[in-house]
């Protein structure tokens, strides 16, 4: 029973991590909570599926994949950019902390309402064939509980691959560079040269690209709710917190306890609990260590 | 002397419309000039400095600089243009190290080629030591240097200082004034300042700004020579 509430927690983790890395992006150069942003994640799995549905249409089934992450990314950059560009840009310009996330959860309300009357109440799959799990590691018989699908493996691989990618960068990159800049201090970066709008725009656009590839995996796993997004909001928030703000490997560590913790729950038999863990976890991190786990303090 | 390399002609700037806090100011400062702008506290000197920078809003007048009307420029455009602009507070990024703070000013160099690292370190050799900390463990006086030193990178034609002295011990204010008489040589300066004494060992000219407006506009060398004018500057120096 141990290694597969391991496994499951990874797999779970692997999917937080996904979730959080676009939500630990714009909390790290916009320094708001973005409350809007599962309901992003949910904008590119429903785009994944319209994505998917058109190479079919078209006859075109082997390119199914690239269209649904193409669709899922180019839709929730879009969202998120419309959403900086409507509401958020000024609102954080004024610097008005409450004001931008109470904004923030309004268009994600909005969003996920809008996607109601578009796609309907009712979950949605790829229709993807049934797949059967097969062993992590065929030839140790001890761990033969440890199955995961093709799919879900991908899934793993791609949270940490991608975790690697954004860390890489923002720490190593001279655009990482200019982003910390503007993070840090709009009006110097601008003061410095940088073209700060341009930067901004590019940052959510790249916090897009993170929802939908969330969003692409939440489809690839399972069927899709308009609730989906929004319901990792919270486990996101709770790993981006765990981990510490701004540390984007921290974020990876935080999203893996937080789905190891959540697994934990459902095979000791508290599965109505699983929502409690997150809070749990953020109250926990937060009293011991305020800047989180792998956090620096400020 | 021909067009000045900066002119700001009549400019009414600051916060909020209709309040202006610079009102009606003209200064000009023309090629290897230094222009030291003096005033008590609550002058305006800041304000005008971030009104050339195109960091708050200019409500009449105009900035004209190297030929060109820059009045309603955004602030990263006046900087590729070759004004670099450094503010009295928080002019450095905290969390970035030095290296990455020097080589930020770059990003402003537009065609100019910009300058390299060596330059700021035969100005500032203490920083050679520093550049892989992170500039919010630094003194006062080193982030200054990282400052000047991250302008100086994009090869500006003008160097806009606020305050670079404020706050630093006098030691350490010579030093940085000492880098200005030599920067000089090669480029234009506009420096807002309280400290009259130590920035007029380094200006070749001296402007009196109280309440918003200029009350002088004179050369160095007569306020030198010219106790009586050199008071009035000196009057609005803090005790």
């Amino acid at each position: 029973m141990l290694t597969k509430l391991i496994v499951d927690g990874v797999l779970l983790g692997a999917v937080l991590c996904m979730a959080s890395l676009g939500l630990s992006l714009s909390y790290a150069v916009f320094r708001f909570p973005n409350f809007a942003h599962g309901e992003f994640v949910t904008v590119g799995a429903y785009a994944a599926l319209a994505g998917a549905d058109l190479a079919g249409q078209s006859q075109r089934p082997e390119l199914a994949l690239p269209a649904a992450m193409v669709a899922a990314i180019l839709a929730a950059a879009a969202v998120a950019l419309a959403a900086d560009r409507l509401v958020l840009r000024r609102l954080l310009a004024r610097r008005q902390g409450a004001a931008v996330i109470i904004a923030a959860f309004a268009i994600g309300l909005l969003v996920r309402n809008v996607l109601v009357l578009l796609a309907g109440p009712a979950e949605q799959d790829a229709g993807l064939p049934l797949e059967i799990a097969t062993p992590i590691l065929p030839g140790v018989a001890a761990l033969s509980a440890a199955r995961l699908t093709v799919v879900e493996r991908a899934v793993v691989i791609a949270a940490v691959l991608l975790m690697l990618v954004l860390q890489l960068l923002l720490r190593r990159s001279r655009f990482g560079r200019d982003l910390r800049a503007v993070a840090e201090n709009p009006d110097l970066a601008g003061a410095c040269g940088l073209v700060v709008p341009r930067l901004r725009a590019v940052a959510w656009g790249l916090t897009g690209m993170f929802c939908g590839l969330a969003g692409l995996a939440l489809v690839l796993l399972g069927p899709v709710r308009p609730e989906s997004g929004g319901e990792l909001l919270l486990p996101a928030l709770a790993a981006v917190i765990v981990g510490g703000l701004g540390s984007i490997g921290g974020t990876l560590a935080g999203a893996m306890l937080i789905g190891l913790a959540e697994s934990a729950t459902v095979h000791l038999g508290f599965a109505e609990w699983r929502q409690v863990v997150s809070f749990l976890a953020i109250l926990l991190v937060l009293g011991a260590r305020p800047q989180g786990l792998f956090g620096r303090a400020a | 002397m021909g067009e000045a390399l900066l002119a700001v002609e009549a400019l009414r700037a600051g916060y909020v419309a209709g309040q202006p806090v610079v009102d009606d100011v003209s200064v000009a400062v023309g090629q290897a000039e230094l222009v030291a702008v003096f005033g008590p506290n609550g002058a305006g000197k800041s304000t005008l400095a971030k009104a050339v920078a195109g960091t708050v809003g200019r409500f009449a007048g105009r900035v004209r600089f190297a030929g060109a009307d820059i009045t309603g420029w955004p602030p990263w455009r006046i900087a590729q243009a070759g004004l670099a602009y450094v503010p009295q507070r928080d002019n450095v990024f905290a969390a970035l190290t030095v290296r990455e703070n020097l080589d930020l000013g770059m990003a402003a160099r537009a065609g100019r080629g910009g300058a390299g690292v060596d330059m700021v370190l035969a100005l500032f050799p203490g920083l050679a030591s520093s550049l892989h900390r992170r500039a919010g463990v630094l003194s006062g006086g080193t982030r200054q240097m990282v400052a000047i030193g991250r302008a100086l990178r994009a090869a500006p034609l003008l160097l806009l200082l606020d305050e670079p002295t404020a706050g630093l011990s006098p030691l350490v204010a010579g030093e940085v004034m000492a880098a200005l008489g030599t920067l000089k040589r090669k480029l234009s300066i506009l420096l807002v300042e309280q400290n009259v004494s130590a920035a007029l060992t380094v200006a070749d000219r001296a402007v009196l700004l109280v309440d918003g407006r200029v009350r002088r506009d004179t050369g160095a060398a007569a306020l030198r020579s010219d106790p009586a004018l050199a008071q009035a500057f000196l009057g609005a120096e803090p005790a």
